[in-house]
């Protein structure tokens, strides 16, 4: 079954050089994270699972954006929904 | 929030504070926009266009202030028009032209994409009406009542003077009966602040303790404006260090952009929106590039450079006419000068 992986109410994501920024308009909350091109905020419109962001990456990165989305969902940044 | 990505220039501010006007039907006596001053304000075809880049840039959010944002006719079309186009807004307001109808329109944004500060300086009438006039204290209790009987999400904004330092207590408590957030902020020498700042300038005494009331309320707002006081939890919002040309920029009424709000000086005006794009005016002015490479040679042994990265450079420049001097009311430099 697996879940979608999406951007948490009222969080907005762009891109940088660096990666992205995710803002919390609530909490005035800034995060920026250096991950490159490997995720894109598209990648968080609520259309990805976990599994085919993850699939999607070269198998040298895709270690890195399992800790990635981890820690995104831990800073309540990014959220799970389950599939179905 | 590591720091070091900041010090690049990223490709949009994260936020713009935009003063839609000058005018405004009080005259706070701290006033950071020296309200009332004339300039050939933009018009609403023009703000819309910037509106526009804004969004294509991909701003976050707009934080708009003034004056007084409601006097201007087609202000709630530009707060539609900003939230159709997917920023988030936030208005600074005196709160004085708020009524039933107009608390009643903001729902239609959603609470995650609009936000609203309600100034009020003081807890009591006396201390209030001292700042912001005559009669103000009475409109602001009541346009408090009208945000919470709406169920909105509030935020009640003082900005802290000497003359409120002692109902910091009293106006939080009248925050969270009223369901609203406090947030203080810190008072600039722009402005009407720059004439009375001596009065309204807290002393060194009441800076020192003032983190010790922040400490105990956690859930009270100062956005960057205290950066050299936060505690450890509150420097991990990302709030710790001026933002001015890394993360933020501010608007005239005029379309002239500026470092940051406080700093609306002929010598710090980055570029003018009517004569060249936002994006050209935040990726190639002079302006915002050494405002984003500052750095503040008294403060370069400091413990807590890493940290506040000197303080605000508005109030250092305000007392010193320098960029490269210490926060004057910097608590941890006891070098510095208070007032």
């Amino acid at each position: 079954m697996g879940s979608i992986i999406k951007l948490s109410p009222g969080v907005r994501v762009r891109k940088e050089d660096f990666g992205l920024i995710f803002y919390d308009a609530k909490k005035s909350d800034i995060c920026l994270v250096r991950s490159g091109d490997s995720v894109l905020p598209c990648h968080l419109d609520g259309t990805y699972t976990r599994e085919s962001l993850i699939s999607m990456q070269p198998v040298v990165k895709q270690k890195s954006v399992v800790q990635l989305l981890e820690s995104l969902q831990q800073k309540g940044l990014v959220c799970e929904q389950p599939l179905g | 929030m590591n720091n070091r990505l900041v010090d690049k220039t990223l490709s949009a501010p994260i936020t713009v504070t935009w003063e839609i006007t000058t005018k405004c039907n009080l005259s706070c006596i701290h006033c950071l926009s020296s309200s009332g001053v004339k300039l050939k304000e933009l018009s609403t075809t023009e703000c819309f266009n910037l509106v526009d880049q804004l969004a294509e840039l991909k701003v976050f959010r707009i934080n708009f202030g003034g004056g007084e944002p409601f006097i201007r006719d087609d202000f709630m079309q530009l707060l539609d028009y900003a939230n159709s186009k997917g920023i988030i807004t936030c208005v600074s307001t005196n709160g004085t032209m708020l009524d039933e109808k107009l608390v009643d329109s903001f729902k239609k944004w959603g609470e995650d994409n609009f936000f609203i500060q309600v100034s009020l300086d003081g807890a009591s009438k006396e201390s209030n009406d001292r700042i912001r006039g005559k009669g103000t204290f009475e409109q602001i209790e009541r346009v408090v009542k009208l945000l919470s009987n709406a169920q909105m999400e509030f935020t009640i904004n003082t900005v802290l003077t000497s003359i409120n330092y002692g109902e910091l207590m009293d106006l939080y408590r009248f925050a969270k009966t009223n369901k609203a957030k406090l947030r203080v902020s810190r008072l600039r020498p722009s402005g009407k602040g720059k004439e009375n700042w001596s009065e309204l300038s807290l002393s060194r005494e009441q800076m020192e303790n003032f983190p010790k009331f922040l400490h105990a309320h956690d859930d009270v707002l100062t956005g960057d404006s205290f950066f050299f006081l936060t505690s450890a939890s509150r420097q991990s919002l990302g709030l710790n260090m001026c933002g001015a040309a890394k993360l933020t920029c501010s608007i005239a009424p005029d379309g002239k952009i500026y470092p940051c709000p406080f700093l609306q000086e002929p010598e710090f005006e980055a570029g003018d929106i009517r004569n060249e794009t936002f994006s050209n005016i935040w990726n190639n002015s002079s302006i915002l590039d050494l405002f984003r490479h500052r750095n503040v040679d008294a403060c370069r042994s400091c413990y807590r450079l890493d940290s506040c990265h000197g303080g605000c450079p508005a109030v250092g420049y305000y007392m010193s006419k320098s960029l490269n001097e210490p926060d004057p009311e910097c608590i941890a430099n006891k070098s510095t000068k208070f007032t």
